[in-house]
């Protein structure tokens, strides 16, 4: 049975790793300032579900899919590539053509660091409208509200440039908010950051 | 980004206007806080976009009068730091920032 889309949810399909997450984080402030609720892998923390399956139950939950498909280089510790964005990408893909139901009313924005990029690796999606941000936090903020906007059909939404500036104040009050709580920025789980966000957008913005 | 919160904060044993982002240091402050909230919603409304935060002396907040800004979606997903406790944490670290400390 198809699962009854969720219109305010948004799946983030990126890397976890350090080096992504400027771009994870400044995605995940976006996405909840424009009233939305970001969704990914990581909320989880149940062992007892395969990993897969949580993913394809949060993509059958989620009306619509942010995909960062600039991460598929070689890993340095193996030197084979990052499988995951596309596989994640294909999922969401697979469930909104094959899914029944509301399924097809999936949207989706496919980010990439530089334009025609991904025909070298995945150029099956040729033809998709892929954006980029590259590898600027305040570019992906821009993208991805200018996309929230177009396919939510919200209007009056503030700027991008006016998120980027409000992001940058959030990561600035962000230290001292995780010392109240005795924890480190960088250990903050996805849930903690998530509430942290929604709340000081409530009191702060 | 033009601020768009207006903060009601306990001071001096009365209670303080300051607006979000504002480097203007001087301080409206009332004797009473239905006073001071009083005073930041006109603030508000005379904005095409804003909220009032009213920060209560045990480290509590609350937001009223919201209008001209996007619903922020509260996700079914808590963690484990406790709503509470981080909710006192972000007043604290906006009141400490909005006194200059």
């Amino acid at each position: 049975m198809p699962s009854r889309l969720r219109s305010k949810d948004v799946f983030i399909n990126c890397p976890f790793d350090d080096a992504y997450k400027p771009i994870f984080h400044a995605i995940l402030f976006a996405v909840h300032y424009l009233g939305f609720d970001a969704r990914c892998a990581l909320e989880v923390d149940d062992a007892s579900e395969l990993r897969l399956d949580k993913i394809m139950r949060i993509i059958g939950q989620c009306a619509y899919g942010v995909h960062d498909i600039s991460s598929v280089g070689l890993s340095t510790g193996t030197n084979l590539p990052r499988f995951n964005m596309p596989l994640e990408l294909g999922l969401y893909l697979g469930c909104k053509r094959f899914g029944g139901g509301t399924q097809g009313r999936k949207a989706c924005l496919i980010l990439d660091t530089d334009p025609y990029r991904y025909r070298a690796f995945i150029s099956d999606i040729s033809g998709q409208d892929i954006h980029t941000h590259r590898g600027d936090p305040k570019r992906a903020i821009a993208e991805v509200r200018n996309w929230i906007a177009n396919v939510s059909k919200t209007k009056g939404l503030p700027g991008g440039a006016d998120i980027a500036a409000l992001y940058a104040r959030f990561i600035k009050d962000l230290p001292r908010i995780c010392k109240k709580l005795k924890r480190r920025a960088k250990d903050l789980t996805f849930a903690d950051f998530s509430e942290m966000v929604e709340i000081w957008l409530k009191a702060a913005r | 980004m033009p601020a768009k919160t207006t903060h009601v904060i306990p001071k001096n044993g009365g209670w303080a206007v300051r607006k979000e982002g504002s480097t203007n240091r001087s301080t409206s402050v009332y004797s009473t806080q239905k006073e001071a909230i009083e005073a930041a919603r006109e603030i508000v409304q005379r904005m095409a976009a804003g909220q009032v935060v009213i920060h209560y002396r045990d480290g509590s907040f609350r937001t009223r009068y919201t209008h001209g800004l996007p619903e922020v979606h509260r996700s079914p997903r808590k963690s484990k730091l406790g709503t509470k406790a981080i909710e006192r944490a972000v007043s604290s670290v906006i009141r400490e920032r909005l006194s200059g400390d």
